[in-house]
């Protein structure tokens, strides 16, 4: 104790060794509680200290904070445990195109425009009433070809159709195909044939250009 | 120049079509053995819990960490660890259940009748997905729920809010993140589930903000 040791000691009163711990107590004591008044920070933590231990007893906070594993780090966000399946039935298809083109100038001058539908004529469109011509309504046939059902007379174009008068059909032209587009997957294979071959070229040239050196 | 453009697109249909198929297969199930760990132990009570004193519930109360009575804690004496869990309902008596999620120290606590019988790790949302704060009752329990949202399993589900957050069984690993939801172990969420009823209030307890430390 060497605090004690440069305490003069008055006469008549003897400081024992329980004496002078209580002397070092109160000056310590005494020395937190001014730094606490003139340095705020200082305060505030010790406060907190005093706050955590509660006596010895742990604060709630302190309890959950022990058993937490942390918070989470920024390096978490990124890496979410599911993908949304927004587009779960809508597949990234290859671009659609038309399988008709449009109509080329001389399809547009050979389809004339359309009347419109005229009314029914009155008089019986199926006659089959012996004796009487057979009726064939106007207008081509639309079948290809088909066999007669109402005349005996075959029609033009094999007859046998039936279309409202004064509808024309159109003559319909060839489809075009459409233009074949390659697959991803079909450019994935020719690039690696191409740098396939071009590899095997380079080495071919490659080995005709140097021969085996020494 | 331009063939090497094309074959850079090329590549890069290629990369992205088979990322596309990579991605859009199906999300793994859980396993059913998901990393569980009981640290709850047949010692005596007083072991198991920490029984809070006055002056504790007090200052939690006014820290903000409950804004109810409180009458214990589960004794968790090392930091749980992703997946942990710990659950002891012995001797708690029937009473109102509570659920207390902690987003910042990603720990849930599960109260009945004022006693802590279920603590966990969770994993919750991302920050542009951030999982709400506030006090949600249980809107539904589902039991065998599938997410068509995510084409994700979600076992074991208590719906909080209207547009689908929830509390559910989840594999529960460092770095995960999730897309509001609050995931926890999935043996937890199947004791939670017997555990909670339909009109049970959570609180959950929103993280503080970026680069603040607390």
């Amino acid at each position: 104790m060497p605090l004690i040791g440069i305490l003069p000691k008055p006469h008549g009163f003897r400081i024992g060794r329980r004496g002078g711990l209580a002397i070092v107590g109160i000056g310590a004591a005494a020395a937190l509680s001014v730094a606490t008044i003139s340095n705020p920070w200082l305060g505030r933590a010790v406060h907190q200290g005093i706050s955590d231990s509660l006596h010895g007893v742990e604060t709630v906070a302190a309890m959950l904070a022990d058993r937490s594993p942390g918070a989470r780090p920024e390096s978490a966000l990124a890496n979410l445990k599911h993908k949304r399946q927004a587009a779960l039935h809508e597949r990234g298809l290859p671009k659609i195109r038309a399988p008709y083109g449009p109509p080329t100038a001389y399809e547009a001058l050979a389809t004339p425009p359309i009347a419109p539908i005229a009314p029914l004529p009155q008089a019986p469109l199926f006659a089959t009433i012996a004796g009487l011509p057979p009726v064939v309504p106007p207008g081509n046939g639309g079948g290809a070809g088909g066999p007669p059902i109402l005349s005996n007379i075959p029609g033009p174009g094999g007859g046998g159709g039936f279309s409202p008068p004064g509808v024309l059909a159109t003559p319909q032209a060839p489809p075009t195909l459409a233009e074949a587009v390659p697959e991803p997957a079909s450019w994935a294979m020719m690039l690696l044939g191409f740098a396939l071959m071009g590899r095997a070229l380079r080495r071919r040239g490659a080995a005709g250009l140097h021969p085996a050196s020494h | 120049m331009r063939g090497g453009a094309i074959a850079l697109a090329g590549a890069a249909i290629a990369a992205g079509t088979a990322t596309w198929a990579f991605s859009s297969s199906k999300p793994q199930a859980i396993p059913a053995a998901a990393l569980p760990h009981v640290s709850s132990n047949p010692s005596s009570e007083a072991q198991d819990r920490v029984f809070l004193t006055r002056a504790q519930l007090a200052q939690a109360v006014a820290e903000g960490t409950f804004d109810r009575p409180v009458k214990s804690l589960l004794s968790v004496k090392a930091p749980l660890h992703f997946g942990d869990y710990s659950w002891n309902d012995r001797g708690v008596p029937a009473g109102a259940t509570w659920v207390r999620v902690d987003l910042h120290s990603q720990l849930i606590s599960v109260f009945r009748a004022g006693h802590e019988i279920g603590t966990a790790v969770i994993v919750y949302g991302a920050d542009g997905l951030p999982t709400p704060a506030g006090k949600f009752p249980i809107l539904a329990k589902l039991r065998d729920h599938r997410s068509q949202t995510y084409d994700a399993p979600m076992p074991y589900t208590l719906r909080l809010t209207g547009d689908g957050v929830s509390i559910h069984g989840s594999s529960v690993r460092w770095g995960a993140a999730t897309h509001g939801c609050i995931g926890v172990p999935l043996p937890f969420a199947e004791r939670l589930f017997s555990a909670a009823h339909v009109g049970d209030e959570v609180v959950i307890v929103g993280s503080p903000p970026r680069g603040q430390t607390s």
